[in-house]
Order: C-alpha cells, then sequence, then structure tokens
C-alpha cells in the first residue's frame, strides 16, 4: 500500500525537522515547506493526504494559506489542519469549521497525541 | 449603536474594535468612560499619539487620568521625554519584546486589568503583520493574562493598505472573543 503523504508547513526549521522525524518513524512519507508561499507553490505539483499548517507564519498566514487551499479547485478538498500555539477564541473556532480545518494541534505538543490525531485524520 | 458596543464591552473580555478617522474619537471617548467608571487601573498603550496628546484629549474630554498607566511608544523617537510617574517612554515602536515586557509589568505591578491598544493597526507601519499576532497572542496565552479584564484592540483605516488592514483583522480575529466592526463599510451593509 502506498504511504501516505503529509505536508508540513511552518517557518520554525526545528519544528519542521521535529515532526518530520515523528511522522516519518510512523510511516508517512513527509512534504516539508517553511512558509505558506512554499506550500502554495509545492501544491501545484504535489497532492498531500493532509497538510499541517503553522498558523502565525511571516508572510501568508495559515488562515490566508487555508483559504487559498479552499478556493483552488485543485485543492479546496485536501484534509487540513492546523498547528498552533494559539488558543482559538469562540468566533476563531467558527471560522475554522467555516474553512473545514479537521483539527488544531497546539504546541507543545505530546508526541503520541499528534500521531493519533493524524492517524484519525487519515 | 453605543447600547450594543457597551453590551459588547460588558460581554466580553478581548476585543477587536474597527473604526475609521471619523468616529474614532467618539467612540475611543465612550469605550474610557466605559471601562474608567469601574474604577480599575488601565493600561493605555499609546501607539499613534504621543502620551502628551493623549492625557491632553482625555483631561478635555472629562476623564481623570488618575487611574491610568500610559505607555508611550512615539516620544523617545524625536526627543529626550521628561520622565512622568504614570508612563513609561519605550525606546520605539519597534521593539515588541519590550512593548510585551512593560504591559506584563503594568498587569502585574501597577495592577491594570484593562489593556488598551490605541491603535494596534498603527504598528503595521514597522512591523509584519504576523509579529503583531504573535505578540498580541503572547499577551492573552500569558500567565498574567488572568489578570486582564478586557482587552482593547483599535484598529483605524487610517494610512494602511487595505489589504494589509484586513489580514492583520482576520488574524487577530481568530484570537479575539468579539469584533465590533465600527466601520462605515460595515454599517451600510448592516442597513
Amino acid at each position: 500500500m502506498a504511504k501516505k503523504n503529509i505536508m508540513i508547513v511552518d517557518d520554525e526549521e526545528s519544528l519542521l525537522e521535529l515532526l518530520g522525524a515523528i511522522l516519518d518513524g510512523e510511516g508517512y512519507e513527509v512534504t516539508k515547506a517553511n512558509s505558506g508561499e512554499e506550500c502554495i507553490e509545492k501544491l501545484k505539483t504535489e497532492k498531500p493526504d493532509l497538510v499541517l499548517l503553522d498558523m502565525m507564519m511571516p508572510g501568508m498566514s495559515g488562515r490566508e494559506v487555508c483559504e487559498n487551499i479552499r478556493k483552488n479547485p485543485a485543492t479546496k478538498n485536501l484534509k487540513v489542519a492546523f498547528i498552533t500555539v494559539a488558543k482559538f477564541s469562540d468566533s476563531g473556532k467558527e471560522t475554522l469549521k467555516k474553512m473545514n480545518v479537521l483539527d488544531y494541534i497546539t504546541k507543545p505538543f505530546d508526541n503520541a497525541d499528534l500521531i493519533k490525531r493524524v492517524k484519525k485524520m487519515l | 449603536m453605543l447600547a450594543n458596543l457597551l453590551q459588547d464591552i460588558e460581554k466580553n473580555k478581548f476585543l477587536l474594535v474597527l473604526l475609521e478617522e471619523d468616529n474614532y474619537p467618539k467612540t475611543m471617548d465612550e469605550i474610557i468612560k466605559s471601562v474608567e467608571k469601574t474604577k480599575t487601573m488601565i493600561c493605555y498603550i499609546c501607539l499613534s499619539k504621543p502620551y502628551t496628546d493623549v492625557v491632553d484629549e482625555l483631561r478635555k474630554n472629562g476623564i481623570d487620568t488618575d487611574n491610568f498607566y500610559f505607555m508611550d511608544v512615539l516620544t523617545s523617537h524625536y526627543k529626550k521625554p521628561e520622565p512622568v510617574e504614570n508612563c513609561s517612554f519605550l525606546s520605539s515602536p519597534v521593539d515588541l519584546e519590550e512593548l510585551r515586557a512593560e504591559v506584563i509589568k503594568a498587569i502585574q505591578g501597577k495592577n491594570c486589568s484593562v489593556v488598551i491598544f490605541d491603535t494596534i493597526s498603527t504598528l503595521m507601519i514597522y512591523q509584519q503583520s504576523s509579529s503583531i499576532v504573535k505578540f498580541t497572542h503572547s499577551l492573552v496565552s500569558e500567565k498574567t493574562q488572568e489578570n486582564i479584564k478586557k482587552l482593547f484592540l483599535m484598529i483605524k483605516e487610517s494610512g494602511i493598505p487595505s489589504d494589509d488592514m484586513s489580514k492583520l483583522t482576520k488574524d487577530l480575529e481568530m484570537f479575539a472573543d468579539k469584533k465590533i466592526d465600527l466601520t462605515e463599510s460595515q454599517a451600510q451593509t448592516k442597513g
């Protein structure tokens, strides 16, 4: 069976490495992007099974990247989850629902919990 | 509209208030009066005007500034400020870490439980939107946030490209308890 591909998008190199190592260890194929712009560019040629998107990045924010993904017919049905230090407000959670964001994983995260949630989304 | 505004202030803790040049002075006055009468200490962060101008305006509007602690990020830019007891003069609007530390100090040391950023959108002149969102979020995530009763982020449509303003507003809205949009375009939409 083909490996599931997860794209992780974060401006923090150390977090990209950490997440990459955890997911790779679980047998996933990992694509990394260190900005929203790079994510959008990579999505022109790659079709991951899940995008894990940092919320607060310089340049395009996670929210903007997600909006962009939903507007594009080629990517609009992609599974997206946020990785964030943020505690969303109730209205923020409503916005996540409207953007069809499956989950949000709060940094710092517990590895076992992260894997469990990723598996659930896939 | 005023009744709604006061109700929203009463009910919510972290408020994002969108204003425009025309209704900015009046609305600021209403908001300040509504929190001033609770007799709590107010941390007022002067981002768009220097401390002296803000204090003059408040006094002109009959507001007693005894319960205010100010932060001024502008004056030190162009002159050496005269030290005053109820104001910290920060080195510049560029150093958000300095500002964050001072706000936390005011919350802990001066017992400020209301924090007003007038206007957070001014920081867009010096900072990327993402830095402002991170800065704001770090404040509401701090342990000190338990001591904050109200946090006002004022956004004014003035001199900042509308796309940038919209991005900042949408990103801040993810964490704010309530967005109060008092811009004309919104008023027209609502009819």
